[in-house]
Order: structure tokens, then C-alpha cells, then sequence
């Protein structure tokens, strides 16, 4: 989980010089923290995703990020994926994906698998191909899957017990700054709005 | 378990009492507590 405290030391003054401010304080906050959220979901649907990443399903990080809001008592606003798909973690940080049924990863050869929208094709699985291939054809080592094609043998999948995965996209960073960018841009706004609607 | 992404920006009650001004009254009734605390000490102390 990654938490950001934000820095109120400068709306002290406003607080404390305008009539009527105190009381308006917490619904203010609330309005910040859902507004930076929400801009920040968008950021990450329309930015961030697409910059360091090749989409295949256009719909994906929109389906999956699901936000929290802040309350008036609760001023904690939460940005989340709904999915539970612990691969947005893993490009977020970093990681090691290791194997959760099987005992080792199947990694297809990135020249010969055609990936969609929904990952490799039933069809390019491990288990359709060793099904589907003559066993005069098929080859399967402890280094990986071949298929013995144009008089040789071609790798089409490769065992690993697990795959290192760098840290890919800015998932944190770009929270981190749009959250900041907004509080600093709409306190004037959100403040005076909160002042209209204020009951006295 | 595999860790999910999760993002939180939060006002802490420090900030939001500071804001609100809820600080300085807890710290004025602190100060009359303790007056009390030590006034009550002194009339329940018995004279020599």
C-alpha cells in the first residue's frame, strides 16, 4: 500500500482569519481528497497505463479502479483495483511472479505468441499444443516446450520457476504528484465553494 | 496473499484539529484540569 500524508501547514492562516472558516475545515479536506482521487484514477486510466504499457484491452484499468471516498469524519481517500490483479503491484514496484497452480511458469517466446485482450489464445496454450502436435513432432525437456517444424526444432515455451519483473509503470509517482497538484490548485477553490454553502 | 495496488491520501486528526482550532481548545482544558488537579491537591492537603 502506498500513503500519502498531505501538508496543511499553509491553510493554517485561512483558518484561523476568516470568520467561520474552522467549522468549514473538514468539509473542505473532504472535497480535496475526493476531487485529487478521482483525478488521480483518471491520470492513471489515461496516462500513466498507456505510457508504459501495450493495451490490449481498452477497458481494463477503467473496470478495474475502484475509489474510496472521504468523508467528513474520515478525511481518507482510497484509490484501489477492484480486480484484485496482483500484476498492477508488480509493475507498480516490482517483484518476483512466481507459479500459483503449477509448479513452474510456462513463459510463451515473445517472437512466436500472438497476445490479445485476454492474454495468450487457447488455442497457443501449452496444453492445445502438446494435444495438438503429431509426438513425432513434440519435444518437452526441462528447459521448455519445442515443436519440431521446417526440419528443426522451435522453442515455444520456456519453464521457469520464476520471472523477475522490473518496475514498469509510475503507478505511485504519478498519484503521489497529481494528489499534491491538486490540493495546491483547488483549496482556493473548493474553500470559497464551502464558504457559500456554509449554515450559520 | 498477493498484495493488491492500493493508493491512500489522508488529512491526519493532528492537521484537521490544527485547522479547526480543536487544538488549542484541548490544550486550554488541559490547562484548567491541571489548575483544578492542583487546587483541589492544595485544599485536600491538611494544615500544620
Amino acid at each position: 500500500m502506498f500513503s500519502l500524508e498531505l501538508d496543511t501547514s499553509e491553510y493554517e492562516a485561512f483558518a484561523k482569519n476568516i470568520a467561520g472558516a474552522s467549522e468549514q475545515m473538514p468539509f473542505v479536506l473532504m472535497n480535496i481528497l475526493n476531487e485529487a482521487v478521482f483525478k488521480a484514477r483518471t491520470t492513471w486510466i489515461d496516462f500513466t497505463w498507456p505510457r508504459n504499457v501495450m493495451i490490449r484491452n481498452q477497458a481494463f484499468m477503467s473496470a478495474a479502479l475502484r475509489v474510496d471516498k472521504a468523508t467528513k469524519t474520515h478525511l481518507s481517500a482510497r484509490l484501489f483495483d477492484s480486480l484484485g490483479r496482483d500484476f498492477l503491484q508488480r509493475l507498480a514496484v516490482g517483484g518476483i511472479d512466481r507459479p500459483r497452480q503449477h509448479r513452474t511458469l510456462a513463459i510463451p517466446l515473445k517472437s512466436w505468441v500472438q497476445r490479445t485482450a485476454r492474454g495468450v489464445p487457447r488455442s497457443q496454450s501449452p496444453s492445445a499444443i502438446i494435444s495438438n502436435t503429431p509426438d513425432r513432432a513434440l519435444r518437452i525437456t526441462d528447459k521448455g516446450l519445442f515443436v519440431g517444424l521446417g526440419g528443426r526444432l522451435n522453442l515455444r515455451y520456456s519453464w521457469k520457476d520464476q520471472a523477475t519483473q522490473p518496475k514498469l509503470v509510475e503507478f505511485y509517482e504519478d498519484f503521489s504528484y497529481v494528489v499534491n497538484e491538486t490540493l495546491r490548485t483547488s483549496f482556493g477553490e473548493q474553500f470559497m465553494r464551502a464558504m457559500k454553502t456554509a449554515r450559520y | 496473499m498477493a498484495t493488491k495496488i492500493r493508493a491512500v491520501a489522508s488529512f491526519t486528526t493532528a492537521q484537521l484539529d490544527k485547522l479547526t482550532g480543536r487544538d488549542q481548545e484541548q490544550q486550554k482544558e488541559k490547562e484548567k484540569q491541571n489548575e483544578q488537579q492542583v487546587h483541589d491537591q492544595r485544599e485536600g492537603a491538611p494544615s500544620k
